[in-house]
Parts: C-alpha cells; structure tokens; sequence
C-alpha cells in the first residue's frame, strides 16, 4: 500500500513540477511565498514572530494555495481522459486518494516552510537590531499549523475534484467553500455577546501565541481526522462494491 | 497456466433501455492474439471494460487467466495490461516517465524499469524524444507509446482498444510490425479490438465478429474465410471491355465487378457457380492468363454480416423517443470509469 502511494504521489509531483506548465505554477508559487514569507512580515514587523493573530495566517495560506493544486487531481484527469487506464491499473482505490492527498500536503507545506527563512530576512531587513528568529517551540508550532491547515486542504479539495466533472468546476466549488469557511467565522463573531467578541479579539491580538495555536490545533486535528476518513471511507466503500459485483 | 486467458459466459450488459452487450460466450486460448472486429458501437469498448472490471455484468460471468472478474478483480488487473479507447498518457510527464510511472505501479525494480523503458522505446522508435512531453509527440507516437505503457510491466494479458485507430497507414503498419514482434517474443495473450478488417486478417491468429452486442462468428481467419466459401474470382488478363462489364451486370449470380491493376474481380452472390462467367468472358473476347476462385478475409467477414443482414432484436431491447440510441452513444452517457468505485463518480 505505501509503495502504491508512492507511485501515485511521485506522479503528481512529477506533474506540479513538470517543465511544460511549470512556469504558471512558478508564478502561483512565487506570489504566495512572496505574500506570505515576504510582503506581510515586513509590514508587520518584529511582532509577525509573536503575534497570536498570525497563527491564523499559517492555517489560512496553505489552504488558499490548495485550492490551484487540488482541483487538478480527479477532475482534470477525468478531463484528459487518464483517469480510466489509472483505475485500469493495479491500484486500489485508496492508494490513489491517498497519493493525490499526499502530494498536495507535500508540495504546499513545503512552499509554506520556504517561507518561513524568507520571513526572518524581511523582518531583520525592516528592524535592524537584535537578530529576530524563530525559537524552536514557535517553529515547531508553525509547522505543525501549517501542516494540518494543509491536511485539511487537500482532503477538501481531492474529495471535491473527484466529484467534480471539470477543473473549473472544482476550483469554483474549492473557492466558495474556502470563502464560506472563513466568512462566515468572521459573520458569526459579530453575532458574539460584546463580552466574549471582546474577549476573543483580545486574545488574539494581546494573548498568548501558544494557547491560539494550540486551540487551532485541536480545530483542525479533529477537522483532518473527519476528512481523511471520510475520504478513505469512501474508497473502501468503493472497493466492496467492486469486489460484489455479480457475486 | 491457465488453458484459456479469457472464458466468458452468457455476459451481458444493459444500459437502461439498450443492451450493449448480449450473452457473449468466448474462450480464448491463452498466448493468442484475439481481434474483436466489429463497427463502432457493437460493444467491443463494452467487453474490455467488464473483463477489467470497470463495469459491472447485467447478467452471465468472465473469468480472465483463471481469475473471476466479479472476486478477483485486483488479480486480473495485476497480471494484465490495457490500452483503453483514450490512450491515457500524461502530456505533462515525458515520454518515459510515463513508462516510469507504470513502473512504479508494478512495483518493478528501478534498474528493470530503466532496462525496459529503453527496450520499449527503441523497439517503438521514441528512444531519442524520450525527455520530450509526451503531450508534443504525434498522435501516431502517442498510440505506440500507449502500447508500450499497457506492455510495460510484462502482463500476460493485454487489452488493446483500437490501437491503430486514426493513425496514417504507415504508422499503423509499423505499430502492428512492432507489437506482433512483441507478442512473439514475450509470449503474451493479446485481446485487440478493431473495425479494421484487414488488420484483424492480418494480425489475429483467432478472431471475434461482433455486432450490435452479439458475437456472431468466431475462429481462425482461415475457418471463418472456409466458412465463407469462395464467392470471388480474380481473372489476370486483358480485353476487360465495357461489353463484358455490362454483360456480367446482367447476371443475377454477380453482385459486383471491378479491375484493379489489371485483374478482373467478380464476387458471386454465395453458392453461385463460376462456369457461366468464365464462359462469358471468354465470349466477350477477355484473354484469361489465370482464373483463381477466393475469398479474401473481408470477403469473409462480409459474408458474415451478410447473413446476419436483419438486425438481432435482443440487441436492442427499446427504443427511446428519437429513435434507436447507437450503443456507444448510450456508453459515453453513461458509463463511470470504473462503476462501483467513487473515483469515477461524476464522470457521467
């Protein structure tokens, strides 16, 4: 089973990075690692390293870089007509979800964590002093944040791919979805007594980074668990019923 | 090994109001090439999609090299090979990280994947593009490296759905050069479909003929030329006056005549004796040097559509408010790309 998820991510990869297209990718690439680990710390400055609220960037980034890599993965080779020699091959079904997953985690956690080095330069460049950097806890914790926001990225955007008939259409349903997602928090915030949106606002501008990133944590632990079953369920599901055909 | 590679039973299909595929009964010897002939839309595409499981059966069974499709899909898909009505390639990927990635499938050791990539490619003369996108080959160089893909991991059993379609006659000729020296050498069954009937002729040591979803012929390109019996004769000669071809038009034995590069044809409607045409060219002042009485293969598989000229009322079982719905029509409606599974959904 590993080995088929290899097989499977090692071509997406080879397709994200692929010559031909690779430059409209580059560009996808350059613009949010120039967004995020450039632009913005240097307009924050030296409290980009400390600032609860920024913990919300590194859920928010990966997932709104998701939405160009995943919608490719069923619906565009559906499009292009590979999907039926892949399900003709050896693969189960859960090997190829789960590859598609696993690229998609890989190549966007990776560009968050390029961003990160590139943060420090900003900073340093816009408040020359003491030398600003990351302790291990607050880059452990990046991480990790960044890896379960991208988690919950791709499981989202796979699971719409595959039931989307087009590219389009599933970048469209992966779009609206992100903008659901993260609208209505900030509608439903308003809707808070004064006491706790205070409250709340406060924590996330004057409380501690920790505590914030361990709350989001807890989030999108549980939000990731509910997704990749659901996607595994599925493909298990998918293969019973293969397997009971004309039984 | 297995006696037949493929054994289907009364398999059929059923696409709400057309039936695609009806009651086929096959038994394919294992290390032969097969050819499924039929026109678009007899359910040829159909076939290969239940032996690989990616359609379930309305009805009947098929077992591939021993194997049941309905239990023991992941065994059949293990050991065959396919090339499916589109050929699947990565355009993104180069030509031989396509091959790389089948590789990879099959679980093939890196060095056994680089010896045969290189095998393949020479043999298909793509050796030299092989870091090239194989979205910039040709579409002749795309069916040849799709074959390839489907050989690839050494299958014993590799479907091929029209692999020369659209390709130029050169081309086609020299993917059937290469493919029939690659069945020689590595043994493998091949079941190919095609509505090309001298490619069938030439290629197929047994052969299938297929209509609306019924199989109505099977056997040998010789048994089904024997069972056609001789309704043609080639005169080499000259004197073919306009005279003679109106004389032979009035003949109710003759269907048709035509010259080509100097030699007379004449196809006599089956059972016909040839005596009284001979005689009439021989009136008619044709100097005959040789008068040889055939049936070439498309005679043969004329003759048996021929006699199978009304159309089988199973195949079609109704008929919708427009009219009949042609079967591949009703396929590219319907069909998931591997039904059951819910990484085909959406696909209809």
């Amino acid at each position: 089973m590993i080995r088929d998820v290899a097989a499977v991510t090692w071509k997406e990869w080879r397709e994200l990075t692929a010559a031909e297209g690779w430059e409209s990718g580059l560009l996808g690439l350059v613009l949010f690692v120039g967004l995020l680990g450039l632009f913005l710390p240097y307009q924050v400055g030296r409290s980009w390293l400390s600032a609860p609220w920024v913990m919300l960037f590194w859920i928010w980034i990966p997932i709104f870089l998701m939405t160009t890599v995943t919608a490719d993965t069923f619906a565009g080779e559906r499009e292009r007509g590979t999907l039926g020699s892949l399900l003709a091959t050896r693969l189960p079904d859960r090997a190829i979800l789960a590859g598609k997953i696993a690229a998609a985690v890989t190549y966007v956690w990776g560009a968050t964590l390029l961003s990160v080095p590139l943060s420090l330069i900003a900073i340093n460049f816009k408040a020359p002093g003491p030398l600003a950097y990351y302790t291990t806890g607050q880059l452990g914790t990046v991480a990790a944040l960044a890896l379960l926001s991208s988690i919950f990225g791709a499981a989202l955007g796979v699971l719409g791919s595959l039931r989307s008939p087009t590219v389009r259409h599933a970048q469209q349903t992966f779009s609206l979805g992100v903008l659901v997602a993260f609208v209505f928090p900030v509608f439903g915030i308003q809707m808070l007594p004064a006491a706790s949106k205070t409250g709340l606002i406060q924590a996330l501008v004057f409380g501690e980074a920790g505590r914030v990133a361990l709350v989001l944590a807890a989030v999108f632990i549980v939000l990731d668990v509910l997704l990749v079953t659901a996607a595994m369920v599925t493909a298990v599901t998918a293969v019973r019923s293969r397997s009971n055909v004309a039984a | 090994m297995t006696q037949y590679a493929i054994q289907t039973e009364e398999l059929t299909r059923e696409y709400s109001t057309l039936r695609a595929l009806d009651r086929l009964s096959l038994e394919i010897p294992a290390g032969s090439i097969f050819g499924f002939l039929g026109s678009n839309g007899a359910g040829k595409t159909t076939t290969i999609h239940l032996l690989l499981g990616l359609l379930r059966p309305t009805a009947g069974r098929a077992a591939v090299l021993g194997h049941d499709v309905a239990t023991e899909i992941d065994e059949v898909r293990r050991r065959t090979g396919a090339l499916l009505d589109k050929a699947g390639l990565y355009a993104r990927l180069g030509v031989q990280d396509n091959l790389e990635f089948y590789g990879r499938i099959w679980h093939m050791p890196r060095r056994e994947r680089r010896a045969r990539s290189e095998e393949l490619l020479r043999q298909f003369g793509l050796w030299d593009r092989r870091k090239e996108p194989a979205g910039r080959l040709s579409f002749g160089m795309k069916r040849k490296l799709a074959v390839a893909r489907a050989l690839f991991h050494r299958p014993d059993l590799v479907f091929l759905d029209e692999p020369t379609a659209g390709l130029d006659p050169v081309s086609a000729e020299s993917l059937r050069r290469s493919l029939v020296d690659l069945v020689a050498q590595e043994g493998v069954t091949v079941f190919l479909t095609t509505h090309n009937v001298p490619e069938a002729g030439k290629v197929c040591d047994q052969i299938g003929i297929i209509r609306s979803g019924q199989l109505l012929a099977s056997g040998s390109p010789e048994e089904l030329r024997a069972s056609a019996g001789s309704n043609r004769i080639v005169v080499r000669g000259s004197g073919f006056t306009e005279e003679a071809f109106t004389l032979l038009a009035l003949r109710p034995e003759v269907e048709r005549a035509e010259t080509r590069g100097g030699t007379l044809h004449v196809w006599l409607v089956p059972g016909s004796s040839a005596a009284p045409i001979i005689s009439l060219l021989a009136g008619c002042g044709v100097l005959m040097e040789e008068v040889v009485r055939e049936t070439t293969f498309e005679d043969a598989f004329l003759s048996v559509l021929g006699a199978e000229d009304h159309e089988p009322q199973t195949a079609r079982v109704a008929r919708g408010r427009f009219g009949a719905v042609r079967a591949d029509e009703a396929f590219a409606l319907s069909v998931p790309e591997r039904e059951g599974s819910e990484l085909s959904a959406g696909v209809a």
